[in-house]
């Protein structure tokens, strides 16, 4: 009887030294790595996500999209301000006909990898990779074909002109001929570990931990003053306030609801210029019984107090929009739209729009109840339409609330079309003709993130091709003015803030000039941010 | 000894079945939920259809649903989980095996104070005649098994990380250093160890009240041992037959589990490996851990049977020749487990 509760005791015992063994172990690494720092100039930057690649040319997450700007180099920088300066192309030229864009690239490049940088990798971009990115799309079905005139001159030949051309151009990132050339382009290890000509390298990914890059030694941009960058992988939104508010990192994405802190704290700053302009909006679904009359969606939108919104849900970061188009984009904005003279927030004229529409109030003063999706994450979007509720409910409309994951979101509003309001923050992005205008125009295939309102507007449409199809900028500002007075009028779609909350915040702690402009946006300062002491 | 041998021919079967269950209905589960994964990895802007043609392409996306089931399941029991849906093209199993280690880092020393403590607690809670040390143990056993563990992990962050300043809000060693440091351990090691040590305590205990009620231990008295020889040596033992079973569950319970603390600790194991695969629509990788999960829970689960056959006598004489029950209760309660 008593030989197996030995045994019992015995097999325990073994169990016990072996975790004991384990944890022993894994504790002294850390005992080890301790010591590592000395001297060395390391810059650390929390990120929110575990990335799926870092190569923007194919996914463009906020995370993929901030490492490539570090470790990538476009042919041309364009700064928030949308001013364009040479990045790998010293120069380019676009012929009168808008149909042949010569680039003169940059002598001395040189890949992470030590190869030569060439007009056949420019080639080979434009050819291969470019036509599978969001936006560069366009340019694949355009080009005819991209020449290589000598090693450092390339020629690409349009089948029509393109008006958003250079910006499209300065949105793509050169990745290198000899790692992608004859492999899968979507599978390449490259992707994850990318080889650029930037002024940082690749150095390690560790899955959900971090993510580190270095120094490039030989960067054709000037002499980068940190050796090495850390991004550890902190998904909670608090840790990564109090990890920066600490000190512990130099760098992070926190909460809007945390920037009075940020503003109280004299070494935290948002860093609103690092990125084009973003924006929260009110989209509508014109196919919904409440919402089918534009006169309808001009009173809801109306109703949504864009100051207060702008003062208490976004903490009074950003402005509140008077227009389709932000200001940076003086040459587009129509002259004739302005929000608080055709959709002031009176309350009495509303209500009487709404009456004459024929939706009176009904016994418990509501005249409809409307479907509001969201997406959870975006705080700033939902405190939004928290607010949006007790606007609308003013003038007796109720909302359901319907926030969810971004795949949900994206299914039932640009798919299903199973909303009928719908709030989002989005990016402006290099030009208005990809950023903005597939907000306004048809979308009949039902796209992910483009117009979801089901309505296809001929001016509109006309409007829109019109910008596409010249490169000369004054022309295209005519047609994006037709586009935004019509826009009005119709109402399906229209920014309710101006709102650069969600940009990264940093700690000036331990380094100077991390503010500094760059010529490219979401790039940080390398060669001219320093450290303290 | 050949009834022995078709009762854990039985347990093996019933868990292939469950095993084979478990993926068939989360497969196709993972097939009809909404949203679109091609167009979560690009993100919210417009999807080139070439990439889209080439992604489809890569994955074998433009197979029938049927097809690719069955060449999943195929793959599963060669031991190929699939590649994480992502430009990176990583095989499922490596991506676990390289979380797995911190994931254990926080389970085993959690299953081991948990278990190791509910029996001293729950020993010295039956033995005591102290009523407010028995009502102290038994009372903070119920409260510390109520309280969830996510939220239990927040409030040690609140108190000891942010008020005190003595342990780390956040993963598992200093940015940009390899390892696991030891004071990165702490906080999440007792919110995983909590609620087991609380429920091991309460099972330990009235374990332990039934087996110092016994007949044994009145013969060990009346020999003269002291009490202590008497509860450790005699009652103890035949307290702990029933603490088998419940730490073979707990490891189950402590590594589902492992996916809330790891998001509250931000602790990179594959707890948060399966939150970030469920919020990217990363299907693979969803399924791999649940699979992991599931064939540590059944060979948790077989161990335990095995483990008590040996340990308990009576289980012994029940599959001698003269009598061959098995013991179909205790095996139904286990699939309920595993399922859940």
């Amino acid at each position: 009887m008593r030989t197996p509760q030995k045994r019992t005791t015995g097999l325990l015992a073994v169990l016990a030294a072996g975790a004991l063994a384990l944890t022993a172990c894994t504790g002294g690494t850390a005992g080890g790595g301790n010591g590592a720092e000395g001297g060395e100039r390391v810059y650390v930057q929390a990120i929110a996500d575990d990335p799926m690649g870092l190569n923007a040319q194919l996914i463009s997450g906020a995370t993929p999209s901030m490492f490539s700007a570090q470790i990538l180099d476009p042919l041309i920088f364009l700064s928030q301000d949308y001013e364009m300066t040479p990045g790998l192309a010293e120069s380019w030229e676009l012929s009168d006909d808008g149909l042949d864009l010569t680039l003169v690239l940059r002598e001395g490049v040189t890949w992470h990898d030590g190869e030569p940088f060439t007009a056949e990798d420019v080639a080979f971009n434009f050819e291969e990779i470019v036509p599978l990115q969001s936006f560069g799309a366009q340019i694949g079905e355009r080009l005819d074909s991209a020449e290589v005139v000598d090693e450092h001159t390339v020629v690409l030949h349009l089948t029509e002109p393109f008006g958003p051309l250079l910006e499209t151009v300065a949105s793509q990132f050169m990745v290198p001929k000899h790692i992608y050339e004859g492999t899968d382009y979507v599978t390449n290890q490259a992707n994850m570990e990318p080889i650029g000509t930037g002024p940082m390298v690749f150095d390690s990914y560790s899955s959900g931990e971090q993510v580190t890059l270095a120094a490039n030694p030989d960067y054709w941009g000037g002499e980068v003053q940190v050796d090495r960058a850390v991004y550890p992988i902190m998904t909670d939104p608090n840790a990564r306030a109090e990890a920066l508010f600490a000190g512990e990192v130099d760098q992070a994405s926190v909460d809007v609801s945390q920037q009075d802190r940020v503003s109280d704290d004299p070494n935290t700053l948002l860093l609103e210029e690092s990125n084009f302009p973003q924006l929260v909006t009110v989209m509508f679904n014109a196919q919904s019984e409440y919402l089918e009359d534009p006169a309808v969606r001009a009173a809801v939108f109306a109703a949504l107090d864009r100051e207060a919104i702008v003062d208490t849900a976004l903490s009074g970061i950003g402005t509140p929009a008077n227009g389709f188009f932000p200001e940076a984009l003086e040459w587009a904005v129509s002259p004739n739209v302005d929000f608080s003279q055709d959709f002031p927030r009176d309350v009495d004229a509303i209500n009487e729009a709404l009456d004459e529409a024929g939706f009176e109030r009904g016994a418990d003063g509501m005249r409809f109840t409307l479907n509001v999706r969201y997406i959870n994450e975006l705080s700033d979007v939902a405190a939004t339409v928290e607010m949006a509720q007790s606007m609308l409910e003013e003038v007796g409309i109720g909302i359901e609330m319907q926030g969810t994951s971004g795949a949900v979101f994206t299914e039932k509003v640009y798919t299903e079309s199973e909303f009928d309001l719908a709030f989002l923050r989005s990016t402006v992005g290099a030009d208005p003709s990809i950023g903005i205008v597939r907000w306004y125009e048809c979308n009949d295939q039902k796209a992910a993130a483009a117009n979801p309102s089901g309505l296809c507007d001929p001016e509109i449409d006309a409007a829109a091709a019109e910008a596409l199809a010249t490169s000369v900028q004054a022309d295209r500002g005519v047609a994006l003015t037709a586009l935004q007075d019509r826009a009005a009028e119709m109402m399906y779609y229209a920014p309710l803030a101006w709102f650069n909350g969600a940009f990264p915040t940093i700690n000036t702690t331990r380094w100077q000039g991390q503010d500094e402009p760059t010529p490219m946006t979401n790039r940080m300062p390398w060669t001219t941010m320093t450290m303290e002491g | 000894m050949k009834a022995r041998l078709i009762h854990y021919g039985r347990l093996l079967l019933s868990s292939l079945i469950l095993f084979i269950a478990v993926i068939t209905v989360l497969f196709f589960l993972l097939e009809l939920a909404p949203g679109d994964p091609i167009q979560t990895l690009v993100g919210d802007v417009p999807l080139s259809e070439a990439f889209r043609a080439q992604i489809t392409a890569a994955y074998g996306l433009d197979k029938p649903v049927w097809e690719r089931y069955v060449l999943y399941l195929g793959n599963v029991f060669t031991g190929n989980l699939g590649f994480s849906f992502g430009t990176n093209n990583e095989p499922v199993l490596d991506l676990i095996l390289s979380r797995a280690g911190n994931t254990l880092a926080l389970a085993v020393p959690a299953f081991l104070i948990s278990t190791i403590g509910g029996i001293i607690l729950g020993s010295i809670a039956a033995r005591t005649r102290r009523r407010w040390l028995d009502g102290g143990i038994s009372g903070g056993a119920v409260a510390l098994f109520s309280v969830p563990n996510f939220w239990f992990g927040m409030l040690l962050i609140m108190v000891f990380s942010i008020w005190l300043g003595w342990f780390p809000t956040q993963g598992k060693s200093p940015y940009g250093q390899p390892g696991i440091g030891l004071e990165y351990l702490v906080l999440p090691v007792i919110t995983m160890a909590t609620s087991e040590l609380a429920y091991k305590t309460r099972i330990m205990r009235s374990s332990m009240i039934e087996s110092l009620g016994q007949d044994f231990v009145d013969t060990a008295r009346s020999k003269g041992l002291s009490s202590s020889h008497v509860l450790w040596r005699h009652a103890l033992p035949n307290a702990l037959l029933p603490m088998v079973t419940v730490s073979g569950y707990s490891l189950g319970y402590i590594l589902a589990g492992s996916v809330l603390v790891e998001r509250v600790f931000g602790w990179p194991g594959m707890g948060l490996l399966f939150i970030d695969a469920i919020n990217r629509q990363n299907n693979m990788v969803i399924l791999g851990v649940v699979i992991v999960l599931t064939v540590v829970i059944i060979l948790v689960n077989i161990l335990t049977d095995v483990v008590y056959g040996l340990v308990d006598p009576r289980l012994r004489a029940q599959f001698s020749p003269q009598r061959t029950l098995p013991p179909e209760g205790r095996q139904d309660r286990q699939s309920d487990e595993v399922a859940a």
